[in-house]
């Protein structure tokens, strides 16, 4: 998936001019990668927006056009946002090309319902994201595990993503994606109302 | 409840709660958040509190976490007791939250049974709260 996108160059750098870009509805960026010299940038606040809302989620290739004729094939590599408005702060733009193999961060997706969750068990999900390297126009959008045969016990591993053609993964291999335990109940007791009573002695501020 | 299991330092400065929260702004164990959208004092009793409700709501199934934990002291004097005479005794612990901290999370639940699970708890404490979701692949 890709989108085009006009960047403006930008002189002013530091806190006093990226507040003003983001009153005038432009977010500060800044292009590196790949044999340019890093570029402080400012983008249209809602088209970035809606380039990173694509079905590829975060790994959309931008387009970018820097007035002045430049254009540069690019990667989103990091985005900030602020923690209560969620509105974007600051977006990494790496350059890239068509024929370099780039590493990215693929959406997990799990399909099936686990025969140990039909047997009460729960899912513990530690892994939600894999690194993959592939040329940019071939990184999927997501990755799909089926997790239909695991038991109560059981642990999804890396090692057992097939990716689709042209990716290698590159996380490694025995880092556990999820297990199926058993419910948090099971294991620990009445939890809900133990707390009160074993706390009471604790609280003390006694250095 | 929770508390330090040693301090240093038995009394400390109250401090300022200005700007955002640094860091835990985003849903990063479970699949569901409870974000504090304004700065506050959290007590070892309301962190129980909540946590309680959302465990009784969820009943089986499920995993909690609480990403806060109430290392600060707080005291208070006695009552009817005449100022001055130095500070006061230490009464219990809070943490400190500012804006846009996700305070607790949840997994392995349907999310309206996560929601109400957050707002029972959001009741429990002394600021405004919020529900929010673990992001998906976009960022």
């Amino acid at each position: 998936m890709e989108v085009t996108l006009r960047a403006q160059p930008r002189s002013a750098t530091g806190k006093g001019p990226a507040r003003q870009a983001r009153m005038a509805g432009r977010v500060p960026a800044i292009l590196y990668g790949r044999g340019i010299v890093p570029t402080p940038l400012a983008v249209d606040s809602k088209l970035i927006g809606h380039a990173l809302h694509t079905e590829a989620g975060a790994n959309v290739l931008v387009n970018l056009e820097v007035e002045g004729g430049r254009r540069y094939l690019t990667m989103v590599r990091e985005v900030q946002r602020h923690p209560v408005r969620g509105n974007l702060l600051h977006v990494d733009f790496v350059n890239t090309a068509r024929d370099v193999k780039t590493h990215a961060e693929v959406p997990l997706q799990i399909t099936g319902e686990s025969r140990g969750v039909r047997e009460g068990g729960v899912i513990e999900h530690h892994l939600w994201e894999l690194r993959v390297e592939a040329l940019p126009t071939d990184i999927p959008s997501s990755i799909e595990a089926d997790i239909s045969s695991l038991g109560i016990g059981d642990h999804l591993r890396v090692a057992d993503i097939t990716p689709p053609q042209g990716v290698d993964i590159v996380s490694e291999p025995e880092e556990i994606i999820l297990s199926v335990v058993e419910p948090q109940a099971a294991r620990g007791g009445a939890e809900g109302e133990g707390g009160e009573a074993a706390g009471e002695g604790e609280a003390s501020a006694e250095g | 409840m929770l508390s330090p299991k040693k301090v240093k330092h038995r009394k400390q400065h109250r401090g300022r709660m200005r700007g955002l929260s640094k860091g835990g702004t985003k849903v990063n164990f479970g699949d569901f958040g409870l974000q504090a959208i304004e700065p506050g004092w959290i007590t070892s009793r309301q962190i129980e509190s909540a946590r309680v409700a959302i465990t009784r709501h969820v009943k089986r199934g499920g995993k909690v976490w609480i990403n806060i934990f109430p290392d600060k002291p707080y005291t208070k004097k006695p009552a009817e007791t005449r100022m001055g005479s130095g500070k006061g005794n230490p009464e219990g612990w809070v943490a400190v939250v500012k804006p846009g901290r996700v305070m607790f999370e949840l997994a392995g639940v349907a999310e309206p049974v996560a929601a109400e699970a957050m707002r029972l708890a959001g009741h429990k404490l002394p600021i405004h709260t919020r529900f929010v979701r673990r992001e998906g692949g976009e960022v």
